[in-house]
Order: C-alpha cells, then sequence, then structure tokens
C-alpha cells in the first residue's frame, strides 16, 4: 500500500488546515440559529401588559377587620405562545384595618419561595418550610428569611379591593422586583 | 506543552490511532468528487439533529399549543424563523443529495457482491428518511401538515385486512387529535433518528469493511492511483458539504418555512404534500375506484422492492450477462426520472388549473390572517381555531361561508343562481343598484320575490333614496340634507305603500326603520318570515338559537354591517 503517496507534507499540511476551516465554517453556520434561540430567553425585556393592572379579589365587606384572608390573584396570563384569560397566578393575604384600609402581603416567603401560612394558633405568618415567622403586618420576627413579607399595593374602587400583583427576589435583603 | 498534553491524552484514550484509522482509508484509484455524497448526506443530518434539538426546546405537541408554538418560533425567537427555515429546506436537501448519492452508488455498481447487505441499509435509511421527512411536516398542526397527512395515514387504512387497525394505530384513535401528534411526534423526534443514526452506524462500518466500489480500471492502475482519504477526499467532501449548508441558509435566510393557517377540521383545504412526495400524489389521480391500491401500495411497494432487491436481481442476471450492472443501473435511472415526471405532472396541472391556484391564493391569505390575529395578543389556550372569534369579522365571514353560502353564492359566481349576495351589502351602490333593477339575478332575481317595481325617476331623485335608506343603517357617514329630501321622496314616490316605517311592519314588504342596522339583520336572520320583514313572501329558512347560536350571528351581523363600506363584487 502506497499510504502517504501523491501529497508532500506541507501539501497535506495546507489541505488540512483549509478543511478544518471550511469545516468551521459548516459548524459555524449550524450555531448561528441554534445558539441564536437558545439564548433568545435572555434578550426578552420583561413583559409591562396585564401583569400592571390591579385585579379584584373581592368587595369590602367580604373582609373582618384585623383577619387576614387569604385570596387568590386571577387574571389574563400570556404564557410564551398561549394566553389563557382567567388563571391563578399567585396569592395574597389581605387584611382589613381598623381604619378601613387594607394591607396585603404576598403569600411567597422572601426567603426561598415557600407558600406561607397563617398561625392562627400564635397569630402570626409562619413558612411551614425553614420555620420564617412573621408579624401580621408582615414584618420578619424569626426564622432565616432576610426581609419581612412583600407587601402589595391596594386599591379600593367604590365596594372592590384590587390588588397590584407583583413577584420580588427571594434571598435577598432588599426588595427588588422581578 | 500542548505535545505533552496530547500524548497524555493518546495514552488514555488511544485517539491517535482512531483518528489516523479515520483518515487514512485508503481510496483506491484516488479522490474523486463523486464519492461526496455520503459524507454530504452525513452533514446534513447532522444539521437537521442540531436544529431538530433547538426547535424542540420551543414546540409543543399538542392540537391547542402545536400550531402557536411554531408561530412563537416564527416571530418571537430570536433567530427562530432562520431555523425553522434552516431545518425546513434541509429536509429537502437530504432528499436531493440522498438522490445524488443512490444514483452514483447505482452507476459504480455498489449492490454488487460483496456490497449486498450495504445496499440494504442504505435502503433501510432511505425508507427512515422518507418517514422523518413525512413526520416532520404534521408537526406545526397548520392546513397543510393537517390535511397532506391525512392522505398518508388514509392509504393505510385502505390496505386489505390490516388497514382500519393500523390506521387506528398511526394516529393513536379513528381520527386525528392529540395522539396524532404525539405519535408523530415520538416518531419524528426519538424513533427515527435513534433508527436512523443506528442504520448509518451500520452503513458506515461495512463502508469501511469493502471500502469504496472501485471505477472500472485495471487493478494495477487503481494501485497507482491510490491514495488516503485525507486530505484531498475529506477536503472534497467538507467542500460539498459545505456547498449544501450554504444553499440551505440562503433559502432559510430568503424564503424561511411555511406556515399555513391552523389546522381546521371543517375547513376545504387544498391537500398537497411536500414535492418529495408529489409523485406519489399524482399516482394516485390514475386509479380510480377499486384499483385505487394499485396506486397507493402496489405501483410504489414494486418500485421500493425493486430497489431493495438490486443486489439479488443482479446476482441472478449477472451469470449470463456479467455486465449486467450498467442495464440495472440505467433502469434505476429511469425509474428515477419516471418519479420526477410524476412529480412535475402534478405540478403542472396545478398551476395550470384556476381554481387550484385561487384555493391556494386563499389559504395564503388564511395563513396571513391567522398570523396577524395571534400578533394582536397571543393565542387563545383554547386552541388557534378560537383566534378566528377575537375578530368578529373574520369569524363572521367564517360562519358566513358555512352557514349563509348554500343559498347566498359569493357574488362573483357565474352564472349567478343564489339568493342575494353579501358582499357589499347596504353600501350605497348596493341600494342604488337595487332600485335601478330589484329583480336583478344578484337581488331577487332568483327568488319568488318579484312584487317589487324598478325605480324610474331622476338620478337625483334616486340618489336622495338611496341615502335615506343607508342612513337606517346607524352609519356615519350619512349627509343628512340628502337623507331628509329623501325621506320625503319615500312617501310621495309611493314607497310607502308597502314599506312601513314604524318597526311593526304590513307583511306586505320589510319594514324598513333601521334597515341593515345591526338590530335589523340580527332580528331579520332569527325570523325572516316575521309580519315585519318578508311575512308571507319569504323563502329564507329561520335561524334560531341551535342552528346559529348567539355569539355566531353577532358575528355574522358585525360582518353584515360591515359589508356597507365594501365595494359590490358583481358587475
Amino acid at each position: 500500500m502506497s499510504e502517504p503517496s501523491s501529497s508532500p507534507p506541507t501539501r497535506r499540511g495546507f489541505l488540512g488546515a483549509l478543511t478544518v476551516l471550511l469545516g468551521g465554517a459548516i459548524a459555524a453556520l449550524a450555531s448561528v440559529p441554534v445558539l441564536g434561540s437558545l439564548f433568545s430567553p435572555l434578550r426578552t425585556s420583561p413583559q409591562k401588559d396585564a401583569a400592571d393592572a390591579p385585579v379584584p379579589v373581592g368587595s369590602v365587606s367580604e373582609f373582618t377587620v384585623g383577619v387576614p384572608r387569604r385570596v387568590e390573584i386571577i387574571r389574563s396570563v400570556t404564557d410564551a405562545w398561549s394566553r389563557s384569560e382567567a388563571t391563578t397566578v399567585g396569592a395574597a393575604w389581605v387584611t382589613r384595618q381598623a381604619d378601613g384600609t387594607f394591607i396585603a402581603l404576598s403569600t411567597i416567603c422572601p426567603h426561598l419561595g415557600c407558600g406561607v401560612n397563617l398561625d392562627k394558633q400564635r397569630n402570626k405568618f409562619a413558612c411551614p418550610c425553614h420555620t420564617s415567622a412573621f408579624s401580621l403586618a408582615g414584618s420578619r420576627e424569626e426564622g432565616p428569611a432576610p426581609r419581612g413579607m412583600d407587601p402589595l399595593k391596594v386599591e379600593v374602587r367604590g365596594d372592590q379591593v384590587l390588588i397590584h400583583y407583583q413577584r420580588f427576589k427571594q434571598g435577598t435583603p432588599e426588595r427588588e422586583v422581578v | 506543552m500542548f505535545k505533552r498534553l496530547e500524548a497524555w491524552l493518546d495514552s488514555r484514550t488511544g485517539h491517535r490511532a482512531l483518528l489516523h484509522m479515520a483518515l487514512q482509508e485508503r481510496v483506491p484509484g484516488g479522490a474523486r468528487w463523486r464519492y461526496v455524497f455520503g459524507s454530504a448526506v452525513t452533514v446534513l443530518i447532522l444539521v437537521q439533529a442540531v436544529t431538530g434539538i433547538a426547535l424542540e426546546l420551543y414546540y409543543s405537541p399538542s392540537t391547542t399549543d402545536a400550531w402557536a408554538s411554531v408561530n412563537y418560533i416564527e416571530t418571537q425567537v430570536w433567530m427562530g424563523s432562520l431555523l425553522r427555515g434552516v431545518h425546513h429546506w434541509g429536509a429537502s436537501a437530504i432528499v436531493v443529495v440522498v438522490a445524488l448519492h443512490l444514483l452514483q452508488t447505482a452507476w459504480a455498481g455498489a449492490f454488487r457482491a460483496p456490497r449486498e447487505l450495504n445496499w440494504l441499509a442504505g435502503f433501510v435509511l432511505f425508507q427512515l428518511i422518507l418517514g422523518l421527512a413525512l413526520t416532520g411536516y404534521l408537526l406545526p398542526w397548520d392546513q397543510k401538515g393537517y390535511w397532506a397527512t391525512q392522505v398518508a395515514t388514509s392509504i393505510a387504512g385502505t390496505l386489505p385486512v390490516i388497514g382500519p387497525k393500523l390506521q387506528t394505530f398511526l394516529q393513536g384513535g379513528t381520527s386525528y387529535g392529540n395522539l396524532t401528534l404525539t405519535r408523530f411526534h415520538t416518531l419524528h423526534v426519538v424513533l427515527l433518528p435513534a433508527a436512523l443514526f443506528a442504520v448509518i452506524g451500520i452503513h458506515v462500518a461495512l463502508f469501511r469493511k469493502h471500502g469504496v466500489t472501485p471505477p472500472d480500471l485495471p487493478a494495477e492502475e487503481l494501485d497507482r492511483k491510490a491514495e488516503p482519504f485525507f486530505p484531498r477526499q475529506l477536503l472534497y467532501d467538507t467542500v460539498v458539504s459545505l456547498v449544501g449548508v450554504g444553499v440551505i441558509f440562503m433559502l432559510a435566510w430568503r424564503l424561511g418555512a411555511p406556515l399555513e393557517a391552523p389546522a381546521d377540521p371543517s375547513s376545504q383545504y387544498l391537500a398537497r404534500p411536500e414535492w418529495y412526495f408529489l409523485p406519489l400524489f399524482q399516482l394516485l389521480k390514475y386509479f380510480e375506484g377499486g384499483a385505487e391500491l394499485v396506486g397507493t401500495v402496489i405501483l410504489p411497494g414494486l418500485a421500493m422492492g425493486f430497489l431493495a432487491a438490486l443486489p439479488f436481481l443482479h446476482t441472478f442476471l449477472s451469470r449470463r450477462s456479467p455486465r449486467v450492472h450498467r442495464m440495472l443501473a440505467g433502469v434505476l435511472t429511469l425509474g428515477l426520472v419516471g418519479v420526477g415526471g410524476l412529480g412535475a405532472l402534478a405540478v403542472q396541472s396545478d398551476r395550470s388549473d384556476s381554481a387550484v391556484v385561487a384555493m391556494a391564493a386563499r389559504a395564503h391569505e388564511e395563513a396571513v390572517e391567522a398570523r396577524r390575529l395571534a400578533s394582536l395578543g397571543g393565542v387563545p389556550a383554547s386552541g388557534p381555531l378560537d383566534l378566528y372569534r377575537n375578530d368578529p369579522l373574520v369569524w363572521g365571514h367564517r360562519v358566513i361561508v358555512t352557514q349563509c353560502q348554500k343559498c347566498h353564492l359569493a357574488c362573483d359566481t357565474v352564472p349567478y343562481t343564489g339568493s342575494p349576495c353579501l358582499e357589499g351589502y347596504a353600501s350605497r351602490a348596493w341600494i342604488s343598484r337595487f332600485l335601478r333593477n330589484p329583480r336583478a339575478p344578484h337581488f331577487f332575481g332568483n327568488t319568488k320575490i318579484d312584487d317589487m317595481e324598478p325605480y324610474t325617476g331622476p338620478q337625483e331623485s334616486a340618489d336622495a333614496l338611496t341615502e335615506f335608506i343607508y342612513s337606517q343603517g346607524g352609519r356615519p357617514d350619512v349627509t343628512a340634507a340628502l337623507a331628509k329630501k329623501g325621506e320625503e321622496l319615500f312617501e310621495s314616490e309611493g314607497c310607502g305603500a308597502c314599506h312601513t316605517l314604524d318597526e311593526v311592519g304590513s307583511g306586505l314588504a320589510p319594514d324598513l326603520k333601521g334597515w341593515a342596522s345591526r338590530e335589523w339583520t340580527y332580528a331579520f336572520i332569527r325570523a325572516p318570515g316575521h309580519s315585519r320583514f318578508f311575512g308571507e313572501l319569504n323563502e329564507m329558512e329561520a335561524f334560531d338559537h341551535l342552528r346559529l347560536p348567539e355569539e355566531e350571528l353577532q358575528a355574522v351581523t358585525a360582518w353584515l354591517h360591515a359589508q356597507a363600506s365594501q365595494p359590490l363584487k358583481f358587475p
């Protein structure tokens, strides 16, 4: 067998380099749409649509003064390609104050995102995951949570109670909307 | 440093020997451009694999989500349109290069001993590639995929004995639905690719065992010209692969991949498969009634059988004539040309059929419309067909087409034999034409209603009457003074002898108070035989809540009301 017969070493080196170059071009071409689409979610800016509109959660008379009530936040949601009209996106603890105002706290624990319960015996909010506890006003009392529960803006329009629902970054002392 | 690292790696992996084995394969007779197609197909298949994986990140195989997710890829994902374009054109390119590979190996006589099994492996690869192509274009769940794939599964259903069970098995049920999509999806992204790569492994291993089929040259010349796979042959392979990938990119960049309107089982869509299945489609036209199996199964089966049996056919025939492999390659080439000719016939007959061209144009319009609606606020979670409900005009027109056009034909139908046609209904042009000739075929000429005499007064008066009647529809662009004049003429010209203006009616002719307003039209469609409308003269069916649900009637009313600003579509 006449193995490296036809091509002298320098020629072989040149042809080899050319092949690597052209093969690299194929790989680069294929990578453009593949990597582009792969990293596409990093490019899209956060949506500013229905998410900003306040969500009605009940009428004023449904809330007893001083007793937190858990309400679900139901609104239309656009999730990638699909739009649903009435979807539960989260929940809030809503308390009617003696002066007629409302406070609303996101049920998402600011520690690591578990759902915070109302502990009726101790009369405080308690996270079932890592035993953080919060006062009824939402301030941190014990446990690993880095900050108090996240307040949500409440609006009363006539008889209706509306909540401006937001989500916050977890695990940090500062409160940052995501 | 690098050398030491490489030596360390080699002592652990032995990669130098592997690379040497891969690159130093001896090519008897030397490198040739005609040997490039197998490598090129492999590269294109790898491109399909990586683009397919990327598409898989965004695709959702369900009847409510598939179209929406593909539309999302096209419109929202960065470079998504290019990605889908590459995958789409890559499929076509693979079919082309596979055909070239088939022709090259056939003319080299690669089906002869000892390469029979590799020919068979290639045949299996060919079938797998066709299977991937077929399962792939159902996945967007658009009109084309839905209707063209129906033909394929229906063919499976016509097979004797096992047909119906086979069809149900393939579809995951007796009709198309979520299970059809999940099955085709699993085939397309798991089973067929796994089989494809496994058989490619066998194909390449057998190829390496027997080597490239050498040209018909004396052995000493083959030896003298022999050279290793690297560098020249590998370079040739790479150049052609790059050209192929480049062409695919150009096509994807310029043309993208088509996405028709969402699959609508109630529609009349022109089912046409992808171009590489057009020959089969054309073949179906030649066999009628009981003979259809000849076109759907027997002839394609014979052709594929010939392809698969070629090595053994050759063994049998070559006992008498040793050079018969050229003849067999010729037969194969003729067969491929015939297949191409069938495809060309299909294209030609569609191009020269104006009805087909019109349907294709309408399908394109519907696709644009569906994608416009999707861009307004996303696709409803209940599925893309509910998109049309976002827009009462679009939806209303769909209801008109399915419910009303049995009698109220499209205005451009020739000759016109229907009830009054509806495009441009209650526009000024419609009213003034109607006043002059109520018995014209596009008005009441094809009904038994012929009581109304044409208006023969001066044009000035006709215009005033037109404006008055037009004003009844609650239009924003009424000229009040002219309408006022028309109202006076209404009495003096004797219209009031039959037509009332009191929302009660006489039973002699329709009451014209609020004529063609949304309320009037709504009430009319619910009860056209009411004395407020045509009374005893009425011929139209009443559309009650069961025949036309409330929301559909609202859409129809909206569409009809909007016709007043549309042009007439008849001469």
